[in-house]
């Protein structure tokens, strides 16, 4: 504010109250955020009607709300959104139980960290996807190779997170708990393990992410029930409208299941906010 | 443990604590005997850290141990809490080998160490949990041990809604709670401000005469104001490698308070004669 300002008669201009609150408004992280998201949606919507792209590829999002509108409320898309959360949810289960069992012993043992950290790097970096033609091979059409393919993904996000949470070296407790006399249990439920928790918890909520990752990409390389074959039927059959639908609906899932589990993390975690601030 | 806590209300500050009857405190709380420490280098050379190194501690006694950084200060204090293995010379704590976990041992270290998930009272409860104290009782001592160090009303504080040196206080009642025989301090108010330093330290002069029995407190500290005001016999170490170059006796009577005697003449005599010998040391002459 200049001083010039203050001999501006603001009452004349606008109430200040009110001026006041439309720039808090527009200063929100909200707003912007709309903004943006109307930005790319109206460019969108525009390139499709000035036939700068081909809309029979690309869709438009007025056509995209209406293709939602049709085939959102159908039996075809409760049974595909069924079968593909089964699947997330078995694949994502199988993994991180595999990957915490694996990750604490590599983030407890440094010998068994420094045997095996070079392995699992290696097997880490194949192209999963590429082997979804081998896990239909072995395992059909069903849902077993996506849950395969979701366990092969999932497992090492998780491992890494054991790994990451446990091996950070931490001194200070670690003397502490010697002098107070801790015994390796205690040290290990008292110490290590609430410290390993936030990372641990965020491994569980990237694991998700992941677990839906891997399903789908297995979906669209072969089957035909589930979110990802039913993409690719739509754009085999060049229906843009309805493959941008249902990849609303997939972004839709995975968004509220993640913003869940951060609520529970918040709540559990309480003294992670204390930290942070500090 | 359990037994000591019926303990006389009688208080007795360090200096005055009369000599006990028994035949065990006639020996000495803390006796070492030409204690060596040698690390491995940086460059894969061993480095002598402390050499030969021998003290002995009475009973009920305040005993700093001062000295330029990286002297050994804070090996001898860990070699004495059982931290580090012996490697030469002998040790006797409490008439017993040094032993890590003792419960009748307390240790503070520079930083507070808390617990970021317990909230203070837990962080300070943690030290008896390790005892084996019932939930209950340990939970309503760390409360009582929290409005001591004057912070009764943030036992539900998480280490990080606390300023340094809350965190420090909280520690600091931590390994007072469990009502200790034998205190050992690493420079416990070294993360905190000039200022608040000084009030934690009054704290901490002021816990350590209310209670019932004498705490024999070996502090490891590179404030020599502080060693002072607190201490009755200060040590002071050589450089790397360390060992015992003086022993100072501070002649000021208890209890102290720790403002007040900042003022206090005899307090800057020891300062200068002190000061003179721990500069040669910190500059290496």
């Amino acid at each position: 504010m200049s001083t010039v300002n203050e001999f501006v008669d603001h009452e004349a201009i606008a109430p200040p109250a009110r001026r006041g609150a439309w720039r808090a408004a527009w200063r929100s992280p909200v707003a912007i955020r709309l903004l943006i998201i109307a930005v790319i949606l109206g460019a969108w919507q525009l390139s499709a009607a000035m036939h700068w792209v081909d809309p029979l590829f690309t869709s438009r999002p007025t056509q995209v709300a209406s293709s939602l509108w049709k085939i959102v409320p159908t039996s075809q898309m409760v049974k595909d959104v069924g079968y593909t959360l089964a699947e997330v949810a078995i694949g994502y289960t199988i993994g991180v139980a595999l990957g915490v069992i694996v990750g604490f012993v590599l983030g407890t043992s440094k010998l068994m960290r420094d045997a095996c950290q070079p392995v699992l790097n290696a097997l880490n970096s194949v192209p999963r996807i590429a082997l979804v033609p081998l896990f239909v091979a072995w395992f059909g059409l069903g849902m077993t190779p996506r849950v395969v393919m979701a366990v092969t993904v999932v497992v090492f996000v998780m491992v890494t997170a054991m790994v990451t949470a446990l091996s950070q070296p931490d001194r200070d407790s670690a003397m502490l708990a010697r002098s107070l006399g801790a015994s390796r249990w205690q040290t290990l439920v008292k110490f290590q393990l609430p410290r390993a928790t936030p990372v641990i918890v965020s491994g569980l909520e990237l694991s998700l992410i992941y677990a839906f990752l891997g399903v789908i990409a297995a979906e669209i390389v072969s089957g035909s029930n589930g979110l990802g074959s039913r993409m690719t039927e739509y754009a085999n059959l060049f229906q843009a409208g309805n493959f941008f639908a249902v990849l609303v609906v997939l972004t839709a899932i995975t968004t509220l299941l993640t913003v869940g589990i951060r609520r529970v993390e918040r709540r559990l975690l309480r003294w992670h906010e204390f930290e942070a601030d500090s | 443990m359990i037994a000591e806590t019926k303990a006389p209300e009688a208080t007795h500050s360090v200096m005055d604590a009369p000599e006990q009857p028994t035949t065990r405190r006639s020996a000495p709380a803390i006796s070492a005997r030409r204690l060596h420490h040698t690390f491995p280098g940086r460059d894969g050379r061993p480095m002598l850290a402390v050499n030969d190194v021998s003290l002995e501690i009475p009973y009920g006694q305040f005993v700093s141990v001062i000295g330029p950084s990286g002297c050994g200060k804070t090996t001898v204090l860990n070699l004495i809490a059982g931290l580090e293995r012996i490697q030469s010379g002998t040790l006797s704590v409490l008439g017993e080998p040094a032993r890590a976990g003792r419960p009748e041992i307390s240790v503070a270290f520079a930083r507070d160490a808390l617990l970021a998930w317990r909230d203070a009272a837990d962080n300070v409860a943690l030290a008896l949990e390790m005892q084996g104290v019932a939930k209950a009782e340990r939970r309503e001592r760390a409360v009582e041990m929290l409005k001591v160090v004057g912070l009764g009303d943030y036992a539900h504080a998480y280490r990080g809604q606390l300023s340094q040196g809350m965190r420090q206080r909280v520690a600091l009642a931590r390994s007072l709670v469990t009502r200790p025989k034998l205190l050992l301090l690493d420079e416990p108010f070294a993360a905190l401000d000039s200022q608040t330093r000084v009030l934690v330290q009054g704290e901490l002069l002021r816990l350590l005469d209310a209670q019932a029995e004498p705490v024999t407190t070996l502090m490891v500290t590179h404030d020599l104001a502080e060693a002072i005001a607190l201490s009755d016999v200060i040590i002071l170490m050589s450089r790397r490698p360390g060992t015992i170059r003086q022993v100072y006796r501070v002649d000021i009577p208890r209890p102290r308070d720790a403002v007040a005697l900042r003022a206090n003449h005899h307090f800057h005599e020891l300062h200068e004669q002190i000061w003179q010998t721990l500069a040669k040391e910190v500059q290496g002459a």
